[in-house]
């Protein structure tokens, strides 16, 4: 029974992971939009800023529950990205601001294309835990 | 005899040089000059008589270069170059081909091309740097004569000559009708002023470690300095600079070139070199639309490029290390009446408009298929002409009426705009004032500036009888007036309702009627308000600071129609929404002027709270404006308040140190301006260009709604807004970039308009030309922008050494180029003692030197004692509309001797006295330059136009009869007022009394003193400050700080500053 909660705890990890990653693109997605003309700058960051607090908030979580599960080698992965989160909220630049995004738009796609590849990164090592938590559960 | 054709066998050399080829046409038939070609060549100054009249000035910082060539050149009396022929020698050979004048009796006679270059390349001529074109002339040079370096170098050298003299030599020039065209408000004699030449500044000697102290009058400093670049400072120069900003010949002459390609660039021509042939179906829509005669080009107050000719591929631009953009000035006024934008109605057709890219119709369009269609000239899509537009053509393509037609025959355009360009109905000016009565503002004595500078104003409100105004007055609480219409109470009982809102935290609008109604209905109503206003506020306790309060109210009211908010306080917001927090109420830190000028000042700069942003970002949607009058006497964060007028195209007014006697005249002239220029009401703007290239990182007041469209509630003729052009993945493939800038606007006579500008450029491959035609007035601008731009995210040494640094690349690519041509036909020449410098771009050091001096980038403990965390504020605001002759005098500042006007230099002139010509009513006296050891004698009285300041430096043993003279000479009010005040005479007063309007009639040097300001003053922004200091006032230091070719304590003088860029060039390029 054990084995079946690591299994369990694998499966809210790969969620939680799955939802960041989607929080992400969905905000790429917003990105070309905007430069596409589709959407004006101030929808924009009324839908971006809306996602930022839930994804900060969702991968400290994250951390924290891979911390207290003791994996720590991932935690202390995921440890800069949420340095690099607080970093931008002290410094009150973590919402964007609708008078200056054209300027920044580039440097901010650019920011949200490599959280993505680094929760890429993180999707895989989670599903392989996964699986070989599975394959432990099941022999 | 025509040139093409003896050049044939090398004319693959020519492909990229289209240019040249539409001169070789020009030339062509010009067989005269070509049998001209020894006697011009002889004594040229004698061929000419215009240009040895002596009318300019010595074109100065070559005269070290000439000694150090091997040539024999000397000066007649009058500045103008005497070639004395001497034999080339093979030393004349090892010089660099491009230094200056050589002697150029190398050439045969049967060489055509020499006259050509010589005589009928009068703008071309100017390039600083030898580029293909003069390979392309050493090329035929080769063909014509055995292979003869010394020859050849000579040759080539002679090209890049004092030139211009040539203007009569070919008197039918197809150029004529255009220089004159954007000349002809010059007079005469400045358009034969001869192009300073390109060549290599002086290698500055060791830096003086002891300037002359200011005391000592007329020092002169080591001959050196003599010779380095700087802006031309004759009277017309100086005049030329204060009204239209730098612009460089070159610039015209590519606006010119572009005109001529357009006209010029038949099939035949084009088919000559292989690219053209490639190219043959984009250059198909190289347009014919009018006749040269009638063409009107954009006049360069509308919009200027910072380039004349525009780089073809991205590849090529990343080289290029300067801004490639454009400063635009859509409702500018135009110099003279006779320039007007004409206004175009089409009717029924529509505005004409290319269906792809929506760019409109304009003189670079081209009819095709018998005039039913039209070709864009910027996606190169045909559209069909409606039928209600169409015309035949004729024979040579062009529309049989394309010459009456303003759409067709002018660069800047006014469309009327159909129904389809609305949203609703136009609307009419609005103007909502809101004015703070709390004890601050009564007590400075600003209620009654406000209330007055109203009354004052109000038969300037723009609209006629569609005008609307409206009244809120705000304290601690909101308090509204409902306002009576005259027609609709005959009885009289015109009083206004008040009513008080004291719930800041929520305000509604509890007079849901009469709050902004129609001036002319509630005029008297209006007048009764404004009359009790003052009384029933004179005994005010209330602090006030419901600022935030105030404007969200206001917000309420205009929500739904639009319109033009005026803020009028005196107050911080402290009450309320958009209340400061508490950290900045307190002050601390912000007050002390030391933080001004450190990297701590960025974080203070930015607003406190966001609610300011919010609401500007809403009122921009709502098509309301809002500008912002701030008379205070203390400190009071109007870099919080200034987003309001930041993104919604309003007018920051800030009026430090209020005193109602000092400031009455400035703030009634301000608010009248702003009431009465030109005004566009709910605009927007984009800028279209040329396939590949789009518009990037502008800069001004606005707000961005799309990526290339401008929201501007409110845009005016004192707005300027500056843009980058980023060119995409693809090079241009066509023969011109075109830039059109279109504003879409309600005019205050209630009619939706289109007003459009566009400019059109040749593209190039070549390096030189991007720099050959460079713009140093509008680079100038857009370099200050970024800058101003930047130092509010980064450091400043960081932006320091980004500047410094592109300047130091520029000049690297620019010698590169310079020595992978010579190294083709002489053997590298060191050029270890020279700095080189293209031509236009040769004030460019100096002015980013005047960049780096200025208080936007500089630490200096004497600036920052004279500003305060407000000032700076507003300084970086004013930045983003600054116009290119702003941005010119606020890097190097114009000065021009008040007192006495009749030195040596001046004698016999008329100098501020009225005179019918030139850009400036009045004749300037010859400029300073910006050295105190040049400008600050103790005899002298000096005006020093910073563009955002005019300071007036009174030495220290003027003669008192000039102040007398001055004060004898206001009028009345002011005179007692002095008389009142006592013996001893404030620079307050003189400042005032400076500011008196001339009487006509006196031609004492007091009055032609006055007239000069007055006729600088109407150049700059309305509030200008005039500003005394006596010599050894403290307040001198601002203006050392000012002398920006002087040496301060952190920052080298102009000699220095050279030579260690000349040393970090020269490690470069040792290092490459």
């Amino acid at each position: 029974m054990g084995l079946g909660l690591e299994v369990a705890y694998w499966i809210v990890v790969f969620v939680t992971t799955a939802i960041l990653l989607f929080i992400d693109i969905y905000s790429l997605i917003l990105f070309s939009d905007l430069l596409l003309d589709h959407l004006n700058p101030i929808e924009l960051c009324e839908k971006v800023n809306f996602l930022i607090y839930p994804e900060f908030g969702v991968h400290v979580f994250l951390t924290l529950f891979l911390f207290f599960g003791g994996h720590w080698f991932v935690a202390v992965f995921n440890l800069p990205l949420v340095a690099f989160h607080v970093r931008k909220y002290l410094r009150n630049e973590h919402l964007l601001d609708n008078t200056r995004v054209f300027r920044v738009a580039a440097q901010v796609q650019r920011y949200y294309e490599l959280k993505m590849g680094f929760f890429l990164v993180t999707f895989v090592t989670y599903l392989y835990c996964f699986i070989r938590a599975m394959l432990t559960a099941k022999s | 005899m025509s040139y093409r054709q003896s050049n044939q066998p090398v004319d693959s050399n020519q492909a990229s040089n289209q240019n040249f080829n539409n001169f070789a046409r020009y030339v062509a038939p010009n067989a005269k000059v070509a049998s001209n070609v020894q006697a011009s060549t002889g004594s040229e100054n004698k061929l000419d008589p215009r240009f040895s009249q002596g009318h300019v000035p010595s074109p100065t910082f070559s005269s070290s270069t000439e000694g150090s060539t091997p040539t024999r050149v000397t000066r007649d009396s009058m500045g103008v170059r005497n070639y004395v022929t001497a034999p080339p020698t093979n030393s004349g050979a090892a010089s660099p081909m491009w230094r200056g004048p050589s002697p150029e009796a190398v050439t045969a006679p049967n060489q055509p091309n020499w006259s050509f270059s010589k005589g009928n390349y009068p703008r071309f001529a100017t390039q600083g740097m030898p580029d293909e074109s003069s390979t392309f002339h050493n090329a035929a040079a080769q063909q014509a004569v055995p292979p003869d370096l010394s020859r050849l170098s000579l040759h080539s050298a002679q090209y890049p000559g004092p030139t211009l003299p040539s203007r009569n030599v070919v008197p039918n020039s197809p150029f004529e009708s255009l220089a004159s065209e954007t000349q002809r408000h010059y007079p005469p004699e400045a358009r034969q002023s001869p192009v300073t030449r390109p060549g290599l500044i002086p290698r500055p000697a060791m830096p003086h470690t002891n300037y002359p102290s200011t005391a000592q009058s007329g020092v002169s400093l080591a001959s050196d300095t003599q010779q380095l670049p700087r802006p031309d400072l004759s009277p017309f120069g100086v005049a030329r600079r204060i009204k239209e900003g730098d612009i460089s010949e070159n610039y015209l002459a590519s606006l010119q070139n572009a005109s001529n390609m357009r006209n010029q660039s038949g099939s035949q021509n084009l088919a000559k070199s292989a690219e053209a042939t490639l190219n043959a179906s984009m250059n198909s829509f190289l347009p014919v639309a009018c006749s040269e005669q009638v063409f009107k080009p954009v006049l360069p107050c509308f919009m200027r490029l910072s380039v004349g000719m525009f780089p073809n591929a991205p590849s090529f631009r990343s080289k290029f290390p300067f801004p490639v953009g454009a400063v635009v000035q859509p409702l500018a006024e135009p110099p003279t009446s006779e320039d007007t934008v004409p206004v175009v109605n089409f009717g029924k057709a529509g505005i004409i408009r290319c269906r792809r890219c929506r760019a409109y119709i304009n003189y670079l369009s081209m009819f095709v298929d018998g005039g039913r269609k039209f070709r864009c000239n910027f996606c190169g899509f045909l559209s069909d002409v409606p039928s209600e537009y169409y015309c035949p053509l004729d024979n040579s393509g062009r529309r049989l009426d394309a010459n009456e037609r303003p759409e067709l025959t002018c660069g800047s355009v006014d469309f009327v705009a159909p129904s389809e360009y609305m949203v609703r109905p136009p609307m009419p000016p609005t103007y909502l004032f809101v004015i703070d009565v709390s004890s601050a503002a009564v007590s400075c004595g600003a209620l009654n500036g406000f209330v007055s500078s109203i009354r004052q104003s109000l038969d300037f409100l723009l609209g006629d009888d569609r005008t609307r105004v409206g009244i809120i007055t705000f304290d601690s609480t909101i308090h509204f007036y409902g306002l009576k219409s005259s027609s609709d109470n005959p009885s009289g009982k015109l009083d206004p309702i008040m009513a008080v809102v004291s719930d800041v935290d929520d305000v509604f609008l509890p007079i849901p009627h009469g709050c902004l109604v129609k001036l002319c209905e509630c005029r008297e109503s209006l007048e009764i308000l404004l009359d009790r206003l003052e009384s029933m506020f004179t005994t005010t306790k209330d602090s006030g600071g419901a600022v935030g309060s105030a404007v969200s109210a206001a917000y309420l009211l205009l929500q739904t129609c639009g319109g033009r908010l005026i803020l009028m306080t005196s107050s911080k917001p402290t009450r309320g929404v958009g209340a400061l927090s508490k950290s900045a109420l307190e002050g601390g830190e912000r007050n002390s002027p030391g933080i001004v000028g450190t990297d701590k000042e960025r974080q203070y700069l930015e607003p406190d709270n966001t609610f300011y942003k919010k609401t500007a970002v809403n009122m921009s949607r709502a098509q309301i404006s809002c500008d912002i009058i701030l008379c205070t006497s203390t400190h009071s964060e109007l870099a919080t308040l200034t987003p309001l007028a930041k993104y919604t195209g309003g007018e920051i007014l800030y009026l430090p140190k209020f005193e109602l006697s000092k400031d009455y005249v400035v703030l009634i002239r301000s608010l009248r301006r702003m009431v009465s220029r030109e005004t566009a009401w709910e605009g927007v703007m984009r800028i279209r260009c040329t396939r590949s290239v789009k518009c990037h990182g502008f800069l001004g007041r606005f707000f961005m709604r799309s990526t290339d469209l401008l929201t501007l509630p409110n845009t005016d003729s004192d707005k300027t807004y500056g843009v980058e052009f980023v060119l995409e993945d693809n090079d241009i493939r066509t023969e011109a970039f075109a830039a059109q800038c279109a504003v879409l606007y309600t005019a205050s006579g209630g009619e939706r308009r289109v007003r459009i500008h566009t400019v059109a450029i040749p593209v190039t491959r070549n390096m030189a030309d991007l720099f050959g035609f460079a713009e140093v007035g509008a680079m100038t601008n857009l370099i200050l922008r970024t800058c101003a731009d930047a130092v509010l995210n980064k450091n400043f040494e960081t932006v320091r050494k980004e500047l410094t640094d592109s300047l130091v690349q520029g000049l690297v690519r620019y010698q590169q180029g310079g020595s992978q041509m010579q190294s083709q036909y002489s053997a590298a020449t060191s050029l270890s003692n020279q700095l080189a410098l293209p031509e236009p771009l040769r004030l460019l050091p100096l002015y980013i030197q005047g960049i780096l001096k200025s208080p936007l980038l500089c630490r200096e403990a004497s600036v920052a004692a004279s500003m305060l965390l407000d000032d700076k504020s507003f300084l970086h605001s004013l930045v983003d509309i600054f116009s290119i002759p702003l941005s010119s005098a606020f890097v190097y500042p114009n000065i021009v001797p008040l007192f006495p006007l009749d030195e040596e230099t001046n004698a016999n002139s008329q100098v501020g006295l009225i005179s019918s010509s030139g850009p400036l009513s009045v004749q300037l006296p010859e400029g300073l330059r910006a050295s105190a050891a040049h400008v600050l004698h103790s005899h002298r009285v000096v005006l020093i136009d910073e563009g955002v300041n005019l300071w007036i430096w009174f030495g220290s043993s003027v003669k008192p009869s000039f102040v007398q003279e001055l004060v004898m000479e206001t009028n009345e009010e002011i005179a007692s007022e002095h008389n009142g005040a006592g013996a001893s005479i404030s620079p307050q007063y003189l400042a005032r009394a400076f500011r008196c309007a001339p009487k006509p009639g006196y031609t004492s040097s007091a009055s032609r003193a006055r007239a000069l300001i007055a006729s600088i003053l109407s150049c700059r922004l309305p509030w200008t400050p005039i500003r005394v200091v006596f010599q050894g006032d403290p307040l001198e230091a601002r203006i050392l700080s000012l002398m920006v070719e002087d040496r301060t304590v952190n920052q080298p003088s102009y000699t220095e500053f050279l030579s260690s860029i000349q040393r970090q060039v020269q490690s470069r390029l040792t290092n490459s």
